[in-house]
């Protein structure tokens, strides 16, 4: 029975621990990752502007 | 520290594991969703940055660049339709427009050191951001323009004479619109040459400086001329790189003697550098003209082209003792630099021999209201055209 508890909690708190990785990487995490990723692209994308003169057309 | 370290490795225990209690569904449709919202939030952020009312957010912004527009035709026209900033300011293609916000990441840095929050701060940076944009619009053949201008689709035949001409050839060439229309839509910076000032900063102040008897100089600025050594009368202005020889001097200026043509009709208020050439040497009052006891009549001769009878005069003036030049090639080296640096701006500059000297006089005049010249960098840039056109060079067209 004792053991029986303890698993519960172990589970209850696992459960816990996913949800909150989660929430954390589809709100917080990716997005963030995402919009640095988009910025550093354009970032790099400059700098070739840089190096290699601007875009023509 | 500690803390967010076992935070970290407990995280990654739980991310590197298929999850136990969240279900493959949830967690892909959660995902989805997040990325929906993402992209889609990602987008209105993008196209918020994008409009004219957060460009206009920057007070630098909206009190130059914004209000200058408003004077322009890409602001109001008959057909209503009109420009806002990122039309023109920002690519339209997908990955160079990610390069134009993450430079304008440097706008930012700006806005907060207050790189250009005054007026004064914006003007003495306005070339150098004008020059940005001219050199993206010369790369690209100023696409942004040709998102809505096209050659293929202008009726020549609806537009003036003269833009015809100009449009036509361009259309031609495929010419990039910024090439010719600098300033369409906000006041274009003050290019001043620098031969002005260096050529102003020779032509100091020599008081007492004692000059070689029969020595001759050039002039530097528009110098003015006097009946005697005490200036008591104004007689006229002499241009810069005009030839003169010293005869004597007396306390702050110098007697002068100057060999120069006018027309022996009229009074002959102009003089010309030769014989039936536009070239000025100088301007003189209607007494000053008249005056005889200042000049000796030389040789006359008669101009075919225009019947017009020209006369040689050797006129004796006094000058106010300042900087001369003795080497005329000094003056138009500056003059050959202003001439490219200033009309480059524009255009490709003809060659100095591709005009005779009288014609130069109209071609300049037609290209001066497109630059700001003083009227020394003016005269002494016209002068040296004259003076290398096809009149005065061995490789003339």
């Amino acid at each position: 029975m004792k053991q029986q508890t303890s698993n519960i909690e172990t589970e209850k708190v696992e459960k816990k621990g996913e949800w909150k990785l989660f929430v954390f990487l589809t709100v917080f995490l990716f997005p963030i990752l995402a919009t640095v990723s988009v910025f550093g692209y354009g970032f790099v994308i400059w700098m070739s502007h840089i190096l290699f003169g601007l875009p023509t057309h | 520290m500690k803390k967010l370290f076992s935070m970290i490795a407990r995280f990654w225990r739980v991310f590197n594991k298929p999850s136990k209690h969240i279900s493959l569904g949830i967690v892909t449709c959660g995902a989805f969703l997040a990325g929906i919202i993402f992209w889609g939030g990602f987008n209105t952020a993008l196209e918020a940055t994008n409009t004219e009312a957060f460009c206009i957010s920057c007070h630098s912004m909206k009190e130059n660049n914004y209000e200058e527009i408003q004077k322009t035709i890409h602001w109001s026209n008959r057909s209503g339709v009109r420009a806002t900033c990122p039309d023109c300011h920002v690519p339209h293609k997908w990955s160079d427009k990610m390069a134009a916000k993450a430079r304008a990441s440097k706008d930012v840095f700006g806005w907060l050191l207050g790189t250009v929050n005054t007026k004064e701060k914006f003007e003495s940076k306005r070339l150098h951001l004008a020059q940005n944009e001219w050199a993206r619009f010369k790369a690209n053949g100023s696409l942004e323009c040709r998102n809505c201008h096209d050659y293929k689709s202008m009726d020549f035949t609806k537009m003036s004479e003269k833009a015809q001409v100009q449009m036509r050839k361009a259309a031609e060439r495929d010419q990039s619109c910024l090439d010719c229309h600098k300033g369409i839509a906000h006041n274009l910076p003050e290019m001043d040459t620098s031969a002005i000032s260096e050529l102003g900063k020779m032509a100091k102040n020599l008081e007492g400086h004692s000059f070689e008897i029969g020595k001759e100089y050039y002039s530097l600025v528009q110098t003015p001329l006097y009946k005697d050594d005490k200036a008591t009368e104004y007689l006229g202005v002499l241009t810069p790189a005009t030839k003169f020889k010293v005869i004597a001097e007396s306390g702050k200026r110098l007697q002068v003697e100057l060999v120069t043509w006018h027309k022996a009709k009229g009074y002959g208020r102009v003089l010309y550098f030769d014989f039936a050439k536009n070239i000025v040497q100088a301007t003189l009052s209607k007494e000053a003209s008249q005056d005889e006891s200042l000049f000796v009549r030389g040789d006359k001769k008669e101009d075919d082209l225009t019947g017009l009878p020209w006369e040689q005069v050797t006129f004796t003036l006094w000058v106010d003792k300042k900087g001369y030049e003795e080497n005329l090639q000094n003056i138009w080296d500056y003059a050959k630099d202003a001439y490219q640096t200033t009309c480059s701006v524009c255009h490709t500059q003809p060659a100095e021999a591709h005009f005779d000297a009288n014609t130069w006089v109209g071609m300049f005049a037609g290209m001066q209201g497109f630059v700001n010249l003083d009227g020394d960098t003016h005269d002494v840039i016209l002068k040296y055209l004259q003076n290398h056109s096809s009149d005065y060079s061995n490789d003339a067209h």
